[in-house]
């Protein structure tokens, strides 16, 4: 574990893809402390609402309840170990394991027990035997996330600097929905080999979508086969306390969109970009109209400009599920709405184009790493080292290039961090020696 | 968005929600089976190209629907159940035509290979009287690179407008896709 990740030269092992003692670590020490997204508070919208979603490999069930408030539960029965609820949304003010018949309430207690009298003669604890409950439920801008970890720190302090920049697309906006349900399908990778790539490779862009770029007609057509890099100027990349990290392409929102859905948002984004200078200030309304790659700590990915929203489950070291939904502002127009919804899965969905160009990457880079030889590799992730800095305007260290590596530093940092660290109660918020300790990271 | 109900409406696949009557003209069947026997080969042997221009109707519609899974009795519960993993008009299926022969789609190099086996063709009048649907069963297996074989296996509907030649081309394709977790990587090809 001590030689896994070296932040000081941006270096990590190639085994942390293939470990199967490593994945156990981490479904402990990360999995089961760190938030984790549920789903929208719009897909549980009234009382009874409920979707069931994954923490690591545990199946929740996310249930609104009679007060309004969100719990979540394993979706497991307590009796045998069942699983209680076999579909993945729907309302309910009772869920019934169809192994035994037990059935709990929507707040998780037991609710009844078949012939509780006849067969257990009393003697049963029901108090004992409601479903387990997700230690905190939180919710950020309308996008739910639970911890199993009663110690953790808050979500809004988890968060932490990266919500001035989620607060572009999720608040400056007007607000966003996930237009669901998810897409949903099987990759043979790491869940780490996709999550590091969308926190902040731009670099990758150019070569393996290469024919994507070309055929797209998009805003990020001109990298196409690395025929340019970006201007100076062109962009950032930023990582943040926790992990979370982000790369910025600037004026480029539309990103990954078709030229003619493109025209589209931009002609809509320009009815808007004034009123967010005059409310959050021309460099937030600047990234509103910017392509945001980025990753929240640990498997969360988004694309703001192309609209993609990810989760990557974990289902042993080597397999992932990918679930994708399409990010769209509340008050876009419905036919612009549905052209960015097709525009999300042509691109990332399970069929998109992109997706399938990245898979191979992914799934290689993991399936690879189990080469006795190529497990003790380093992978690299120094490009930029040394530059990183900080800036009184944006929060978090920041590359101050559009193509560079320090949002994966900040990523596996953070990664190292979690690992090592014995509990919450020894975390210090207040430490900013992260910071210094990627500014001063050298090759 | 549209249920998974409304889609299938929409797409005329809900003729065969009963038994509606089967075109019995051998000719015209040995035909219709020609065609699509012919939609495998292109497609199998990576003509892609061809299939869109030669196959394909200008005003196709092309729909892959996954349905999430919710209780039968599901009456409270109203968002959409589905998620359109392709909805393709003539130009977005032309742009991942373009993107399959693209010299840098890294990969498709070395060449990926297909098998498609269709079978239980059944036909009937379609929505206009120059049209057909068509229904049939897919088994289709995706091999590359080394080790990967991912099968996908599948109804689909089709409506097919009869040319002034006699000939064909399908103008909307609709597949609700059986598997909710798609365990074949992706579906960057046609079904």
């Amino acid at each position: 574990m001590d030689d896994l990740i070296d932040t000081k030269r941006g270096l990590q092992s190639a085994s942390m893809f293939m470990d199967p003692h490593l994945y156990e670590v981490e479904m402990e020490k990360i999995f089961g402390r760190c938030w984790l997204f549920l789903t929208h508070e719009s897909a549980i919208p009234n009382y009874g609402d409920f979707v069931t979603a994954k923490m690591g490999e545990d199946e929740v069930l996310v249930v609104r309840q009679e007060d309004g408030t969100v719990k979540a539960f394993l979706n497991v029965c307590r009796h045998r170990g069942a699983r209680v609820c076999p579909v993945e949304a729907g309302n309910r003010r009772a869920f019934v394991c169809s192994y035994h018949g037990w059935s709990y309430a929507a707040d998780g207690s037991l609710a009844a027990v078949p012939f509780e009298k006849e067969l257990y003669g009393g003697k049963i604890d029901r108090c004992a035997h409601g479903l387990k409950e997700v230690a905190k439920v939180d919710s950020y801008r309308g996008f739910l996330f639970g911890n199993f970890d009663p110690g953790a720190i808050s979500l809004e302090d988890y968060l932490g600097d990266v919500r001035w920049y989620l607060d572009i697309w999720m608040e400056a906006s007007g607000g966003v929905e996930l237009i669901g349900p998810p897409a949903r399908s099987i990759v043979h990778c790491n869940w780490k080999a996709p999550t590091e790539n969308f926190v902040g490779d731009a670099y990758h862009v150019g070569w393996t979508h290469a024919s994507s770029l070309a055929v797209s007609r998009s805003m990020l057509a001109p990298m196409s086969g690395n025929q340019m890099l970006p201007p100076a100027g062109a962009g950032a990349q930023i990582a943040t306390r926790f992990g979370h990290g982000l790369g910025i392409l600037y004026d480029v929102n539309p990103g990954g969109h078709t030229a003619q859905t493109a025209e589209k948002i931009l002609a809509w984004q320009a009815t808007k970009k004034d009123k967010i200078a005059e409310k959050y200030g021309e460099l937030k309304a600047r990234f509103y109209g910017s392509h945001l790659n980025g990753s929240l700590f640990p498997n969360v990915s988004y694309l703001w400009g192309t609209n993609t929203f990810k989760i990557w489950q974990p289902r042993g070291p080597s397999e992932t599920e990918v679930w994708t939904w399409a990010i769209a502002e509340k008050d876009t127009p419905e036919d612009l709405k549905r052209e960015i919804y097709n525009g999300v899965h042509g691109t990332f969905g399970t069929a998109g184009y992109w997706e399938a160009d990245d898979n191979d990457n992914m799934e290689s880079a993991s399936l690879l790493s189990t080469g006795w030889q190529s497990r003790k590799l380093r992978l690299n992730a120094q490009m930029g080292i040394g530059n990183d800095t900080v800036m009184d305007e944006m929060p978090g260290v920041i590359g101050q290039a559009a193509i560079g590596e320090t949002s994966y530093r900040g990523y596996y940092r953070f990664y190292d961090e979690i690992l090592k660290l014995p509990s919450w109660d020894a975390f210090d918020l207040n430490d900013e020696g992260w910071k210094q300790q990627l500014i001063d990271a050298d090759c | 968005m549209e249920n998974a109900n409304q889609i299938v409406k929409t797409m005329g696949a809900d003729v065969w929600d009963g038994d509606p009557e089967l075109i019995a003209d051998h000719d015209l069947l040995h035909r219709v089976q020609a065609f699509t026997s012919r939609e495998a080969r292109l497609l199998d042997t990576g003509r892609v190209r061809e299939w869109l221009d030669e196959m394909i109707h200008p005003d196709i519609r092309y729909v892959i629907i996954s349905r999430q899974l919710r209780y039968i009795e599901e009456r409270r519960y109203s968002p959409p159940d589905s998620v359109f993993i392709y909805d393709d008009d003539h130009g977005a299926l032309n742009a991942r035509v373009e993107q399959q022969l693209h010299p840098q789609n890294w990969r498709m190099n070395p060449h990926e290979a297909y098998v498609r086996i269709g079978t239980n063709l059944e036909v009937t009048k379609g929505s206009a009287k120059d049209r057909l649907f068509v229904r049939t069963n897919w088994h289709f297996r995706r091999m590359r690179r080394q080790y990967e074989i991912d099968d996908f296996i599948y109804s689909r509907h089709d409506e097919l407008v009869i040319t002034p030649d006699q000939g064909f081309k399908f103008v909307k394709r609709f597949i609700a896709f059986p598997e909710r977790c798609v365990q074949g990587r992706n579906m960057t090809l046609f079904l």
